[in-house]
């Protein structure tokens, strides 16, 4: 009877909170990384000047430590209002009932690039507002193809990527191409870039089906055993970020990375980047990634968190953000279509790479329990990597795997 | 306890009935030599309470709920059913046996060696003792990146020289592949651990009197003999305790493992610890977590009791002495 | 069974000599007490001797062999330490079989060597005890045991009863003085304490600053110190030191005035001396006789009444500390003067080097 009671009043007490909150909100903000806090302070300035009375406290956090940060306080009860979360957790989030969806207005709706909406949509709902977009190129070093005796032509197919690298790694001794391999999202993110390039598929977002055991699967897997003998040494103890060190210092050949690897690519080196190589079965693909901005549920105000959300996403936030000046990502939005004259990737081959490649994309699989997916694919592409199974029982036994986290 | 205690004393009854003023009470209250005692245990019990006894129930209880990110409900022994079924389980318990006793094995023999080297009357002595100390001192995680620098097959050291003297003809990432990962580890856990135990040992040595050695020289005994009947026998307890200590500290070793190979590659450096913390913090699978702590504590409570046997044992045998 | 020579010992730890020019012959079945004050060098030589330290120069000859560059087992010596260092993890059986194990003897000859010691020195019941478990006095049985199972040439003993209290100290004393008449081997023991050198040596060697002061019987460093410090360093209480001036030298007479004016005719043989010089005389405690006429007048300030005698402690001349050994029943109160005579031939004579006069009444006790 005590306990009833007790709960009562904290029932009641949080509710006059909420109550309270309603008029003078403040907003807890999480965001990653310390690259464009001044615009996102611009932000809520403006955010702060429209719903007088609230105001946004904004916390940046690293990026190892952001997205954990928000699921440790939404477990514990006292989530974030507003935090900036990848996608893929979407699923698992909206399934524990810990984030609110949010209404993204028509007009928007059509702005977003093709695929980008399909990132954050489960259960015919939108579970947050798509925020950062990335399509991945294949980057050349041409000093090493020249080094090689190659010119420094794209590969357009598998066959032609791995000649290419043979070639580098035979005549040069350096890595012919760079894979990442270390338990990390990236590994899986690389992987699914070829598994797209090749018509495959993990799994089917219609019908909630596992489609990862498939003859495209198993191409992909095998191709990617044969990478790993013209690739720098152990790709297991690599992160994409050590893939790029390499490829700065001249040892790798190739490499797959984002439209913001140029930027950080060192200067002397002549570069080509090019659409990700198609497999046998299918077309040059690419991953397609976005970040989210979700709105946690249990703050006490869930729709001003929205408004903000939807004010960091849209129009000039949101361009800056795309914008070399801001991270150099993927455009989210067809600002053309938005009343921009010139967006910065309009008539720039560089850029044509990565915009080029949205249609033929493929979203992150989403699955309820993402990390263990995640796991379970980099598990299977280690054992390739480590020639510690065949790649068609590493494939079912993820496949089978996958059956629990789906 | 009896000498002192109150109730001995002829004019208890006297005072006691006087006791009614608020002096009185508390005279009473500290003259009762068992409340005067809780009342001293107090603030240490309610620390232990909160900081090791609740979170020891807490995680027990969680070990029977699915507890993960969305919420928690009671699923009974389902856990631990799915643990002691699992073949991945079984081998990540095996694997953190091995890894203990290569790792106690190396830092007891090494802290052995070093710790007589040291002992020796070696021109430089005092350098050489204080070179032991660095991995000592210098914070675990800073030593960690130290090792994975030197690791590294394309920019590391040891791949750098072995491939100058030619035993590589390319780059080698050791924490690349399975058995490499794992010797890395384990030889990084050791380089950690090591100098305490030699430090210990040498302390330990340095307490074996000299008359010992030297009657036993007069005696004709060899140093390798000396060694054996009088150094090993001497600073046994020290072996001991060092051992026991080092396979606590081993089996919870996480730093190391977590900085090098977060427990990779394909699970080859993942020892319950590093699977507890990879279940309950990274994955958010609380209650899978807390049925893996719950092991975890119950292979500690043995641990720690074959070393408190250990101790009795040690003190039973040396007491006379 | 064995003889031992010390020939032109020197040890130097860097710039600091501990002993200068040692030179020593021990003759086989004998009991050498090496003495002196801390420091002297005593211990340093028995370890040399042991093969514990090596002599910066000059030699070890044991049985005619030169065994200065020796291991200590082939030297045939066996050592007890002043700390007994016996092994506390190993029974008294094994610390006194140690020896034999070292030197790999089966197992039948061990027992029965080991059984041998223990029932010479009492230990039969205590064989299987460990060393924590038993009485100083036991240790240190355990500690001979160790030595003598091997059968060695020679025994070194190093303070070996500094640790034990004063009644354990006589006991083990007697037993020690039975022990190497049962052994009937070499031995030399080092000590700091005189009565231990007094009541068990064959011979006394007493050291100081590294250097031989003398060596001789216990009498004979009794009655013929060499020297002012031997003189003081042997016998208790101390022997009392009264400067004097020489009056009249005579053949076979030397005539003294002491400081206070007393008069004293003393039966030496003098070298190099002659009227006006200064010299000191020597008088043992026991050597004093209350005397109303006597020369010498003693301020007593402390009276120890140990029965069969008392000894009073005072000043003569003011300020100089003396000491007398008078009769058990004198009546004497504290803080009253004395007067004290001595026999003639019981003094000493020293001249101002501290070199002794031959003494001339005392000859016949030699």
């Amino acid at each position: 009877m005590r306990t009833k009671l007790l709960f009562a009043m904290a029932a009641s007490a949080a509710a006059l909170m909420g109550a309270s909150a309603a008029q003078s909100a403040e907003l807890h903000f999480i965001r990653c990384g310390d690259n464009g806090l001044d615009q996102d302070r611009k932000v809520i300035a403006a955010f702060e000047e429209k719903f007088p009375g609230n105001t946004v406290n904004m916390e940046s956090l690293p990026w190892g430590t952001c997205q954990d940060k928000s699921l440790k306080l939404a477990s514990a009860g006292s989530p974030p209002s507003v935090s900036y979360m990848g996608s893929r957790t979407l699923k698992q989030l909206a399934d524990n009932n810990l984030v609110v969806d949010v209404k993204i207005s028509e007009d928007q709706q059509k702005a977003y690039q093709p695929g980008v909406l399909n990132t954050v949509s489960y259960r015919d709902k939108f579970w947050g507002f798509p925020r950062a977009f990335s399509t991945k190129g294949l980057f050349l070093n041409c000093d090493i193809f020249e080094e090689a005796g190659l010119a420094c032509e794209a590969p357009k197919t598998w066959d032609e990527m791995y000649t290419a690298a043979k070639a580098i790694k035979d005549k040069t001794g350096k890595a012919g191409v760079g894979l990442a391999g270390k338990d990390f999202d990236n590994t899986m993110h690389q992987f699914l870039n070829y598994l797209y390039s090749n018509g495959g598929q993990v799994i089917d977002p219609s019908t909630n089906e596992i489609t990862l055991n498939s003859q495209n699967t198993l191409e992909t897997l095998k191709f990617y055993g044969k990478l790993v003998d013209v690739a720098q040494d152990g790709p297991t103890a690599f992160e994409r970020t050590q893939v790029r060190d390499l490829f700065n210092d001249n040892k790798v050949g190739m490499y797959i990375d984002g439209p913001w690897a140029r930027g950080q690519h060192k200067e002397g080196i002549t570069t080509k980047v090019a659409p990700i190589p198609a497999g046998p079965n299918g077309v040059s693909g690419t991953l397609l990634i976005t970040d989210s901005l979700a709105v946690f549920k249990g703050s006490g105000h869930e729709e001003l968190a929205m408004e903000f959300a939807r004010m960091m996403t849209s129009g000039e936030s949101q361009y800056t953000l795309d914008s070399p000046d801001g991270w150099g990502l993927t455009p989210i939005l067809k600002y053309e279509e938005l009343g921009w004259e010139k967006p910065f990737y309009k008539d720039d081959p560089y850029w044509a790479v990565f915009v080029d490649s949205i249609p033929t994309g493929g979203p992150e699989p989403l699955f309820v329990d993402y990390k263990a997916m995640q796991t379970t694919i980099n598990s299977m592409i280690q054992g390739i990597i480590l020639k510690d199974d065949t790649a068609e029982n590493l494939v079912a036994i993820a496949a089978e795997e996958l059956e629990e986290f789906k | 306890m009896t000498h002192a205690s109150g109730d001995l004393l002829p004019y208890q009854g006297e005072r006691s009935g006087s006791g009614k003023t608020k002096q009185g009470v508390l005279k009473r209250v500290f003259r009762s030599e068992a409340t005067f005692a809780w009342l001293l245990i107090a603030p240490a019990a309610i620390y232990l309470i909160l900081i090791v006894a609740w979170p020891l129930v807490e995680t027990i209880r969680l070990s029977f709920t699915n507890a993960n990110i969305g919420g928690e409900a009671y699923i009974g022994t389902a856990n631990y059913e799915k643990l002691l079924s699992s073949r991945k389980f079984s081998q990540t318990i095996s694997r953190t046996f091995y890894w203990m006793f290569l790792s106690v094995s190396f830092k007891i023999i090494f802290g052995l060696i070093g710790a007589t080297l040291l002992n020796a009357a070696i021109p430089g002595r005092a350098l050489f003792r204080m070179l032991v100390m660095p991995p000592w001192i210098v914070p675990v995680a800073i030593g960690c990146f130290g090792w994975l620098w030197l690791y590294n097959g394309h920019f590391g050291i040891i791949s750098g020289v072995l491939q100058y003297v030619g035993v590589l003809d390319g780059p080698f990432e050791f924490l690349a592949y399975k058995n490499s990962a794992f010797y890395s580890a384990v030889i990084t856990d050791v380089w950690v651990g090591l100098p305490m135990v030699t430090i210990f040992m040498l302390a330990a040595m340095q307490g074996v009197p000299r008359d010992l050695y030297e009657a036993a020289y007069v005696d004709g005994a060899s140093r390798w003999y000396r060694f054996r009947r009088i150094t090993i026998p001497q600073i046994l307890p020290v072996i001991i305790t060092m051992s026991i200590l080092s396979v606590i500290w081993t089996f919870n070793s996480f730093e190391i493992i977590w900085i090098l190979t977060e427990g990779g590659p394909r699970s080859a450096t993942t020892t319950l610890i590093i699977d507890t913390y990879k279940m309950a913090i990274a994955n958010f699978k609380f209650g899978q977590g807390a049925a893996r702590a719950v092991i975890v504590v119950t292979l500690l409570s043995v641990f720690s009791l074959v070393y408190l046997f250990a101790l009795h044992q040690i003190k039973k045998r040396f007491e006379a002495a | 069974m064995a003889t031992l020579q010390l020939q032109n010992i020197v040890k130097s730890f860097g710039p600091t000599t501990v002993l200068k020019d040692v030179n020593l012959s021990i003759e086989d079945k004998e009991f050498v007490v090496f003495v002196g004050p801390s420091g002297c060098g005593k211990t340093t030589l028995l370890r040399i001797v042991a093969g514990l330290e090596i002599a910066s120069e000059g030699s070890i000859i044991i049985d005619g062999k030169d065994v200065s560059d020796d291991h200590p087992i082939d030297r045939g010596i066996s050592m007890v330490f002043q700390s007994y260092a016996l092994y506390p993890h190993l029974s008294v059986f094994e610390n006194i079989a140690f020896p034999l194990r070292v030197a790999k003897r089966p197992e039948d000859e061990i027992k029965d060597r080991v059984h041998k010691a223990a029932a010479i020195l009492q230990l039969e019941e205590r064989l299987e005890h460990k060393p924590g478990q038993l009485s100083g006095g036991q240790r240190q049985r355990v500690a001979i045991g160790r030595s003598i199972v091997r059968n060695p040439k020679v025994f070194l003993f190093d303070e070996p009863l500094s640790n034990l209290d004063a009644a354990l100290r006589g006991d083990m004393r007697v037993e020690l003085s039975k022990l190497h008449k049962s052994l009937d081997t070499t031995m030399i023991y080092v000590t700091h304490d005189q009565v231990e050198a007094m009541t068990m040596a064959d011979r006394i060697v007493v050291l100081n600053g590294g250097v031989v002061e003398q060596c001789g019987t216990p009498m004979d460093l009794y009655l013929h110190p060499r020297n002012k410090f031997v003189a003081g360093f042997i016998g208790h209480p101390k022997m009392n030191f009264v400067s004097a001036m020489v009056s009249r030298v005579e053949d076979r007479l030397l005539h003294v005035q002491l400081q206070d004016g007393g008069l004293m005719s003393l039966p030496v043989a003098c070298q190099n001396i002659k009227a006006g010089d200064n010299v000191e005389i020597g008088i043992r405690p026991e050597h004093m006789q209350l005397d109303d006429n006597g020369p010498i007048a003693m301020h007593v300030e402390v009276l120890e009444r140990l029965g069969a005698h008392s000894i009073a402690y005072g000043k003569v001349n003011g300020d100089n500390a003396f000491c007398a050994s008078l009769p058990g029943m004198a009546e004497i109160p504290e803080g009253t003067t004395i007067k004290l005579n001595v026999k003639p031939e019981d003094a000493y004579v020293f001249d101002a080097d501290g070199l002794a006069q031959q003494r001339l009444g005392a000859l016949e006790l030699a």
